[in-house]
């Protein structure tokens, strides 16, 4: 929980007060930019330019609402630029990442481990489709905020989405994580 | 959990629900470079600290170096006896008058003396004003006084130079004649201008200490807290293990002379400390917990390594700061090229970059956690220089110990770590 003292010390550019709001919340924002990202160093890359952000413009945050969801909007704001910016959304699908994640589907598997198996799951996804997915299924935005993100057609946008969805249905059956009776297994 | 996949917004509302609490660690070097894009302004501030800390010595070096430019002593000088000497009573005449230049353009003086109570007599002044380009001042063992100098009026001789210097016969003579028989080197020996290089291989040491009274006092009070109930009660240092590691000193500086054996030092020197700790692979979060303004607080960290645990690894501290040491060198006994010196300085020191990971209240975990980490301390060194002399060069080696005064980290943190070290100081000294 980031609390007010905190908030006001990154303010001031309180350097304790940086760091403890980068301790808190950076795991999280971390598995987020993995989502979006082509890899781990990617990731990196894309959490410290959404930090740089959150920190020097944190005077603009007005208090209204958490301060979670105001870092995790600059967060996928950052992702979504940083692909267009190094041309990844056009990538097609890594196929090395499915061999990674081969391993944890033949038995039940716990909560955090099915977490981590969903995301790699995720990430087979080819970049465009998985940039839609995420942001629509995952974060919560509209297709019309996503096509404005993307400078892509609401309708692309829609049409992605479908696309990456039953692509992930199928990898997720593929995987045993979804049955093919449309059942998942338990966790 | 079962899901069925033909309803959209199951399938959308399992994903949110397994990835809403997902989490991975970033490395720790992510935080180290937005730290440093966030706070930008350290950079511009080392280079003004960097640019003032080299101008102060230069500065006061010059302060002090233009009143004896003119003045050279010859080794080879037989300084006046005590009969020859004038007596401060002799010294107070006015000598204007004693400059005569005959036609033929030998000039002379009489026995009237030129300085009074160690100042050029502005008197004096105007009458050399007229000296023409191929004549100087000097006394029959052609040390030179300089003319330019006397005339700006900017000349002043200290009071142990008067004995130095035959002042009874100071005498305006031909430049090209004095330039063939002055001492080269004994003209050099007149600057107390020096630059010091040296390098400092060293070995760096550091203590712990246990200073939990106060978070004690606070569990009594906050019972059931999770950030008191797992202080420690074990000691420190049976908890990490530590061992030296090499580290060095590498600087510039200048030295001023106050007399034959005292000098003044000043300086900037860069500091690379490094020790290693044994620690073990884990994952978890390191809570520190501290008093502050009389409330209890606490600080967690991403913690990738533990206190113990099966999958050994070694740690890697380093700590990098940049130090101005400003202190006295004494040498204290002196045989032909060699002499033997204690020297001694105080070092105001910036922390550049600490990569050193500390252990959090519980001493389970380490975490690189800057939050308690100070950003200046002073330091102290004192050292034993060994120093052989060659013309404008002295050679020195030197033991040295030096010693943080103040503790590594922030109050607050409840360990107090004290570090030193023990190194070899090497350097050279020019006088120019």
């Amino acid at each position: 929980m980031i609390g007010q003292e905190i908030i006001e010390g990154c303010k001031r550019k309180n350097r304790v007060a940086q760091e403890t709001l980068y301790n808190e919340l950076s795991p999280r924002m971390m598995a987020i930019c993995y989502r979006f990202s082509h890899n781990i160093e990617d990731a990196e890359d894309m959490l410290q330019e959404g930090f740089v952000k959150v920190l020097t413009q944190i005077n603009s945050f007005e208090n209204k609402g958490p301060v979670e969801a105001w870092v995790r909007r600059i967060i996928v704001y950052t992702c979504i630029n940083y692909l267009k910016k190094h041309r990844k959304l056009d990538d097609i699908v890594d196929l090395s990442y499915a061999s990674d994640i081969s391993q944890y589907n033949e038995h039940a598997i716990s909560t955090a481990l099915q977490g981590k198996q969903i995301m790699e799951c995720i990430r087979i996804l080819p970049i465009g489709y998985r940039a839609v997915f995420n942001l629509f299924a995952l974060e919560g935005y509209s297709h019309k905020e996503i096509a404005n993100m993307l400078n892509i057609g609401e309708s692309t946008s829609r049409s992605q989405y479908t696309r990456a969805k039953t692509m992930l249905e199928g990898i997720l059956i593929d995987k045993g994580i979804v049955e093919p009776s449309r059942k998942a297994k338990s966790a | 959990m079962i899901i069925n996949n033909n309803k959209e917004f199951e399938l959308e509302d399992f994903l949110s629900e397994e990835m809403e609490y997902s989490k991975m660690t970033p490395s720790s070097a992510v935080w180290d470079r937005i730290s440093k894009e966030v706070q930008p302004q350290y950079r511009w501030l080392l280079w003004v600290l960097t640019i003032l800390m080299l101008f102060v010595p230069y500065s006061l070096v010059m302060y002090y170096l233009p009143t004896n430019n003119g003045l050279s002593v010859s080794s080879s000088n037989t300084a006046v006896t005590p009969a020859n000497n004038p007596p401060e009573s002799a010294i107070n005449k006015t000598v204007a008058s004693s400059f005569n230049r005959s036609n033929n353009g030998n000039d002379h003086v009489t026995d009237e003396p030129l300085i009074t109570a160690g100042i050029v007599d502005e008197n004096a002044v105007k009458s050399i004003n007229n000296l023409s380009d191929g004549l100087m001042l000097a006394d029959n063992n052609n040390n030179l006084l300089n003319a330019e100098a006397v005339r700006l009026n900017k000349l002043y001789l200290p009071l142990p130079a008067l004995g130095k210097i035959n002042i009874t016969s100071l005498a305006i003579k031909n430049k090209k004649q004095v330039k063939a028989t002055v001492d080269p080197i004994a003209k050099k020996k007149s600057s107390k201008y020096t630059v010091e290089v040296y390098a400092t291989p060293s070995v760096s040491y550091r203590s712990l200490n246990d200073d939990k009274t106060r978070l004690q006092y606070y569990r009594d009070i906050y019972r059931n807290n999770p950030f008191t109930d797992n202080i420690a009660a074990k000691n420190v240092n049976t908890i990490v293990n530590q061992r030296a590691g090499m580290g060095k000193e590498i600087g510039v500086g200048t030295r001023i002379a106050l007399n034959s054996k005292l000098k003044l030092k000043a300086g900037l020197q860069f500091n690379a400390q490094q020790y290693t700790t044994e620690a073990y692979h884990t994952n978890g979060t390191a809570n520190f917990a501290y008093v502050k303004n009389n409330l209890l607080d606490s600080v967690s960290a991403n913690a990738l390594y533990a206190t113990a645990g099966t999958q050994k690894v070694t740690l890697n501290n380093t700590l990098y700061q940049l130090s101005m040491p400003i202190g006295v060198q004494w040498d204290c006994v002196r045989k032909n090229k060699f002499s033997l010196g204690i020297g001694a300085s105080l070092q105001p020191s910036y922390i550049l970059q600490d990569n050193s990971f500390v252990v959090s209240t519980d001493y389970k975990y380490f975490s690189k956690s800057s939050t308690f980490s100070k950003n200046w301390n002073l330091n102290s060194a004192v050292d034993l220089s060994f120093n052989y002399s060659n013309k404008d060069f002295i050679w020195y080696f030197a033991p040295q110990f030096r010693y943080q005064l103040g503790a590594t980290y922030k109050d607050i943190y409840s360990i107090k770590e004290h570090r030193w070290e023990l190194g070899l100081k090497v350097g050279v000294v020019k006088t120019f």
